[in-house]
């Protein structure tokens, strides 16, 4: 299977490689490596990594020592919906070792992990420029901030939330057309979306 | 433009660095968040003054959203024509573009971000040649903060004669401070650097005090990088005076009984926490961070976070504390960049105002282990850690 950007992100590719003199596309790498992760499932497999060499004309170790330098390229599967928790000094001041044990208890992985259904990865992060607002963590784009058990509880419970929604919307693209099947499978995936699923450590 | 020399031809850059990643430092997403159009109108001012018509803001990689309200901005002033071609019919023409890093606190240095900036990994370079004579593809490159570049506007709206009256001495103009840790109300404020110490964390107009009724232990008062400061050096300078916020109070007694101002990111430490936990955390992201260029900093950022470790989970030896010491002595003045000196400089304030606290997690190896300090202020169990 060859990988292949969508016309709509081969286009951003385009204005992101503008934005550099002329040659210098080699600059855009970091960026088109954003892409090529959040399109290809969340990390970067060297097919990714030299899919995107030959979209810029870069030789593939060039994107390599680039992807293994950042850490915000993960290397390996990670499940849909990542914790990133910041455990740095301010964080830690406020409880972040509180929050990872937590999250450890309730989903049953550890920092590096990913729960057996492939829903949630933990990883332990070093300082995300939040400390005011601490304990925190990066969920997907946004910042997560003053963290509580409970609200560990809230995010997770959204997480299925959105997962429930695309399921529903890939399944019923149309709408509420009803029949037998869709009432016995929205039960099941609400019971997920409840919490009932949980993953025993 | 004495500055750039004599490199008149070629093309000029200027490039914002928005990489914050000081631990404790979360002022400059502050500004680009809530007023981006401050940071475009700097910018714009600046680069006209360096004559470049391409100017880039360097953002980490995790402030995603921040990068679409710069990108918005940018674009809300592209329409109204302060940026592109012919801008309010000068003739000169600018580009502002935001590049998103990916997650690296070595990419704040100016080198190291210009070679992130280029698509390579954020190696710092050798210096000189400066970036100002050879920087971002080989041109002469001016590498500024984001607060730096947002001063820029007061100053040439008010002139450089008025806003200097604001402030103390050589501290003029205001800072901001991000203020973080055990307080009670954590957060960004602008300070004209006549205020005490004192007054800043214990005001309600500022910090509030600390937070749980707790006692004041500690403080950095610049950043992860700059030395820690325990409660009397850090009200009072060594001399009995009272300690400002400025760069020369809070620097006065050099790094033996005082600090630095550095990135204003002011973290506070109560009496419950342990000194040897917030030193083995800031050491583990040094450890983390380092780019892997210079051995000292690569092998010695490693063995400190190493012994650290031993230390505060009681598996610690009494010449580890010396071994520490000689370490970071080692790694401080040896490197490429400062990382390897911000990754030295926190340890040995540590070593030097809390050594009682280091040789405690000796003698009290089974204290150390519960992570229960026993000793009256550190009665405050951390559950144990869950560790990759």
């Amino acid at each position: 299977m060859s990988l292949s950007f969508s016309d709509d992100m081969l286009k951003e590719v385009q204005r992101i490689v503008e934005s550099y003199p002329q040659g210098k596309q080699k600059s855009a790498l970091i960026p088109v490596l954003h892409i090529a992760q959040q399109e290809f499932g969340g990390w970067l497999s060297t097919e990714t990594m030299d899919y995107v060499a030959t979209l810029l004309g870069l030789k593939p170790i060039e994107v390599y020592e680039v992807a293994t330098f950042y850490s915000m390229f993960n290397l390996k599967p990670v499940g849909k919906y990542m914790f990133e928790i910041c455990q740095t000094g301010p964080c830690m001041l406020n409880g972040s070792d509180e929050i990872v044990a937590y999250i450890y208890e309730k989903l049953g992985i550890k920092p590096g992990e990913t729960t057996t259904d492939g829903m949630f990865t933990l990883k332990t992060v070093e300082c995300l420029g939040a400390c005011g607002y601490a304990p925190m963590m990066q969920q997907g784009k946004h910042y997560r901030e003053h963290l509580t058990k409970e609200k560990i509880d809230t995010i997770v419970d959204e997480c299925w939330g959105m997962l429930y929604k695309i399921i529903k919307n890939k399944i019923f693209p149309l709408g509420d057309r009803g029949y037998m099947g869709r009432k016995l499978l929205l039960e099941k995936l609400t019971l997920k979306a409840s919490g009932s699923m949980s993953v025993p450590p | 433009m004495e500055f750039f020399g004599k490199t008149g031809r070629s093309a000029r850059y200027l490039v914002v660095n928005a990489d914050e990643s000081e631990p404790g430092t979360f002022k400059d997403r502050y500004l680009m968040e809530f007023i981006p159009h401050l940071l475009i109108e700097g910018m714009i001012t600046a680069s006209y003054a360096l004559g470049s018509k391409c100017s880039y803001i360097y953002i980490r990689g995790e402030y995603a959203w921040i990068v679409d309200i710069l990108e918005q901005a940018i674009a809300e002033a592209k329409n109204n024509g302060w940026l592109g071609k012919n801008i309010l019919g000068t003739g000169y023409d600018l580009e502002i573009y935001v590049q998103r890093g990916a997650g690296a606190y070595i990419c704040g240095e100016e080198t190291a971000l210009l070679e992130s900036l280029e698509g390579k990994r954020g190696n710092p370079r050798i210096k000189p040649p400066f970036p100002a004579v050879r920087g971002l593809w080989d041109c002469p490159t001016v590498v500024n903060n984001v607060e730096t570049i947002a001063a820029v506007v007061p100053i040439i709206n008010e002139g450089g004669e008025e806003y200097a009256k604001i402030g103390v001495g050589k501290s003029t103009g205001t800072k901001l401070i991000s203020a973080c840790g055990n307080i009670k109300k954590p957060g960004v404020y602008e300070i004209d650097m006549t205020i005490s110490v004192e007054e800043f964390i214990y005001s309600d107009e500022y910090c509030g005090g600390m937070a749980n009724g707790r006692k004041l232990k500690a403080c950095i008062p610049g950043g992860s990088s700059v030395p820690i400061l325990p409660a009397n050096l850090l009200l009072k300078t060594a001399k009995g005076e009272t300690r400002y916020m400025n760069y020369e109070s809070l620097a006065d007694g050099g790094f033996a009984t005082g600090s630095m101002m550095g990135s204003g990111g002011f973290i506070v430490i109560d009496d419950s926490q342990c000194i040897v936990r917030h030193t083995y955390t800031l050491a583990r992201f040094y450890r983390h961070e380092s780019c892997g260029q210079c051995s000292p900093c690569r092998e010695g950022t490693g063995w400190m976070e190493k012994i650290l470790w031993n230390l505060e989970t009681g598996k610690g030896k009494m010449g580890d504390i010396d071994l520490l010491w000689d370490i970071q002595r080692k790694i401080e003045g040896n490197t490429i960049c400062p990382l390897g000196d911000a990754a030295a400089w926190p340890v040995a304030a540590a070593i030097r105002h809390f050594r009682d606290e280091f040789e405690w997690h000796v003698t009290n190896p089974d204290d150390a282990q519960r992570r229960n300090y026993g000793i009256g202020h550190y009665a405050n169990p951390i559950p144990v850690p869950v560790t990759a």
